[in-house]
């Protein structure tokens, strides 16, 4: 088995120091995070003195509501996005958007990473868990629309995909793989997508990717025509890789 | 002593500081080796933890086995990954190229090793990494996956056997040493 340990060592490769870049940058996302941890906190304490209002509204829009039946589970309901509308909030740094789903927001906003995510996870009320509901974790792309730039260690799309016109741009559609869990596939979307990401090359050369959750009922030509409205600014960032 | 107030220069950001100039590489060498090689990801699981375990510092400051603490977080990322923007990235040479057969090269049983290790399970393949590679008991594996003891061990031999079938799999035959020998001479 000295063959494996060897095999290993080489899989991990050597253990090179931090830069000082990588350990400011280190801090500056703990910092970032512990901000949004505690503003979450304040907003959290303060949904409790509304907590009987939102109950009160649960209960008497149950019979409308888009989720499964008998709520004895967590999972989120299925989100849907049919219509695209203009978007009308304050516009992100590293990416703007002309279009977004009707009824969603940038929940999330960074320069490696632009997060869109539908109203219902402004406010998830007190007993939200975020690592359990991702809908509300601003850190995770589960049920969300994603842009960002491909990562350094990527140049071109994994595999082929639908040719696609984006704006004057021109862009792959690929259909995503389906996610894989620690204990096996994961659940698709009730009518078998498995998500979608959309490509599209930049003038610098870099793909700036779109990546579409699965069941969230755009259609293709909805996918490309919010990509379309994608900018791409200077502050804009790859992720390492 | 400065307070930390969560703005401007804190306590908590000079002793993170200094923990991350102290710590990050080996972190980078552990997450390289549970995302088998891939450096993207590998770099995304550290920062992931590294942002946790800021959050978290005073009660990472106050745990009895920092370093379980610090795996325990690595480990939890490493599953939550399926979650985060890059979870479904393609896995790296998952479809192999045609290629003409014959003994099977250095380069061929690097690429069969990780294509079984992507292949296990990630909490199958933190235990052999934890127990084969970094030499940790079974209690401390155990506490880095938050498992049994017994779940380590099965898991850990079942990720070995596989491992070893792949190697034993790769490695040349007789008949390709033959082979090879006479392509030396000739």
């Amino acid at each position: 088995m000295i063959d494996l340990r060897n095999h290993l060592e080489d899989i991990a490769g050597p253990a090179s120091p931090p830069t000082a870049a990588d350990v400011d940058a280190d801090v500056a996302r703990g910092r970032r995070a512990l901000r949004r941890r505690r503003a979450g906190q304040a907003v959290a304490g303060s949904a409790f003195g509304v907590a009987a209002l939102v109950a009160a509204f649960a209960v008497a829009t149950a019979g409308t509501s888009a989720g499964p039946r008998g709520s004895g589970t967590d999972r989120p309901a299925v989100v849907t996005a049919a219509k695209l509308v203009a978007y009308q909030g304050v516009q992100p740094k590293g990416f703007t958007v002309d279009k977004v789903p009707d009824g969603w927001f940038v929940q999330g906003d960074e320069n490696y990473s632009l997060l869109l995510a539908p109203d219902k996870a402004k406010n998830g009320g007190p007993d939200v868990n975020p690592s359990t509901q991702p809908l509300y974790d601003p850190n995770s792309s589960a049920e969300k629309i994603t842009i960002m730039l491909a990562a350094k260690s990527q140049d071109d799309p994994p595999r082929a995909g639908t040719p696609v016109k984006v704006g004057d741009r021109n862009g792959t559609l690929l259909k995503s793989l389906q996610g894989m869990t620690p204990d096996g596939p994961m659940p698709t979307a009730a009518n078998g997508d498995t998500g979608w990401e959309l490509w599209v090359r930049q003038p610098s050369g870099v793909y700036m990717i779109v990546q579409y959750w699965q069941g969230l009922g755009l259609s293709q030509d909805q996918m490309v025509e919010l990509g379309a409205g994608v900018h791409v600014h200077k502050d804009a960032e790859q992720s390492a890789g | 002593m400065r307070r930390d107030r969560g703005s401007g220069g804190t306590e908590r950001d000079e002793q993170f500081h200094d923990f991350v100039i102290g710590r990050r590489a080996q972190l980078l060498h552990t997450a390289a080796l549970l995302t088998v090689g891939d450096r993207h990801l590998a770099e995304d699981l550290v920062q992931a933890t590294l942002t946790k375990l800021y959050v978290a510092w005073p009660s990472f400051q106050r745990a009895t086995n920092p370093d379980g603490y610090i795996r325990r977080v690595l480990v939890n990322a490493l599953i939550d990954e399926r979650r985060r923007i890059w979870r479904r990235r393609e896995q790296p040479m998952a479809e192999l190229p045609d290629r003409p057969t014959g003994a099977p090269d250095n380069a061929d049983v690097d690429e069969a090793v990780k294509q079984a290790l992507r292949d296990l399970p990630p909490k199958m393949r933190a235990a052999v990494l934890f127990r084969y590679f970094y030499d940790l008991d079974v209690a401390e594996t155990a506490d880095a996956l938050n498992c049994s003891p017994g779940t380590v061990k099965s898991q850990t031999a079942r990720g070995l056997d596989r491992l070893r079938a792949v190697l034993e799999k790769s490695r040349p035959t007789p008949r390709d040493a033959r082979f090879l020998s006479q392509g030396a001479t000739s």
